[in-house]
């Protein structure tokens, strides 16, 4: 469905860290053999928002995966005013994560990828992705890299498990808003990560204590 | 003067206080979108640098149990399940699947 390369052999790994939501101390998941690497997703033109059909900057475009890999979903945290409750239900739900190459190049574009995406999952019986319910959660990171210092510099923002596909495209437009008020400033850009890994950076700082 | 950190003596400044109270230049400061402006001096410094995003989604897959257990895995359903982590024959007895055995004595 979305045209990667299964991998022959892949094995699930211990991600070591205590969080109540996560009280064993880790969590199964799948680190340097993921499921699935490449793939693509297309943006079709009706996947855009409606007010932004007419204006499209690189139609029939195709956004490239890096690799889809299984975990366990943890529980779910429900704050209240003195206290917290954890819902164990989800927890040890399969968990498809599924990351993209930083080329995704406007709120409209990210909009599309997810729209098209829950199309696939839905119509291919994988999710009922419904974000209402968590079934179908987004972590968006907006990178600035320079294009005098190939790319070395690169500002990293994270925003994490959003699930709306409106919300997602709101919250990246007050960050590109922020980014430029942030130019205007004159701000240095800070980070020193390099564009292929500004997506994969939960990934692989998460997994810092891999067991057996 | 406000690069030289002068503050106090731009404020007691005659012009300074004669363009506060002036109601012709306060009306036409409001009209004035500074955030517009902002976005305007940022248009040359944008084009030397490329916004990029980059996405990771989380998908619950539609399984019947849940990955290593073989308590149902339609949370979504309405009925509650209890979970117990570390104790899959426990977990298992609970999912009323006592014909197959504890999971425990399985894995």
């Amino acid at each position: 469905m979305l045209d990667c390369d299964i991998a022959p052999i892949c094995k699930f790994d211990r991600k070591n860290y205590f969080y109540p939501d996560m009280p064993k101390n880790y969590q199964i998941s799948q680190y340097d053999m993921p499921l699935c690497v490449n793939g693509t997703v297309p943006l079709h033109d009706l996947a855009y928002p409606k007010d932004a059909q007419k204006n499209i900057a690189t139609p029939d475009k195709e956004v490239h995966l890096v690799r889809i890999h299984l975990e366990e979903d943890v529980a779910k945290s429900f704050h209240f005013e003195t206290s917290t409750g954890i819902d164990f239900n989800r927890a040890g739900t399969p968990l498809m994560d599924i990351v993209t190459q930083p080329e995704i190049n406007s709120p409209e574009e990210a909009f599309a990828f997810l729209t098209s995406l829950k199309q696939i999952l839905v119509y291919g019986a994988v999710s009922d992705a419904d974000m209402e319910k968590g079934q179908l959660r987004c972590d968006c990171n907006v990178s600035r890299a320079s294009g005098e210092t190939d790319g070395a510099r690169c500002e990293d923002r994270d925003q994490k498990n959003m699930n709306s596909i409106s919300g997602v495209r709101r919250a990246l437009a007050l960050k590109f808003r922020g980014k430029r008020s942030a130019r205007a400033r004159r701000e240095t850009p800070t980070g020193n990560a390099r564009l292929g890994r500004c997506c994969r950076r939960n990934v692989s700082d998460a997994h810092k204590g891999i067991g057996a | 003067m406000l690069g030289q950190g002068r503050l106090l003596e731009l404020i007691q400044d005659p012009r300074i206080i004669d363009a506060a109270n002036d109601p012709d230049l306060r009306a036409r400061l409001k009209k004035i979108r500074f955030e517009r402006g902002a976005d305007l001096c940022a248009a040359e410094t944008a084009m030397k640098y490329i916004a990029t995003i980059g996405l990771e989604v989380h998908v619950q897959l539609k399984t019947r149990s849940k990955m290593f257990l073989r308590v149902p895995g339609r949370i979504w359903s309405g009925a509650e399940h209890a979970y117990v982590p570390g104790l899959p024959w426990f977990a298992g007895r609970i999912a009323n699947d006592e014909s197959r055995g504890p999971a425990g004595d399985r894995c």
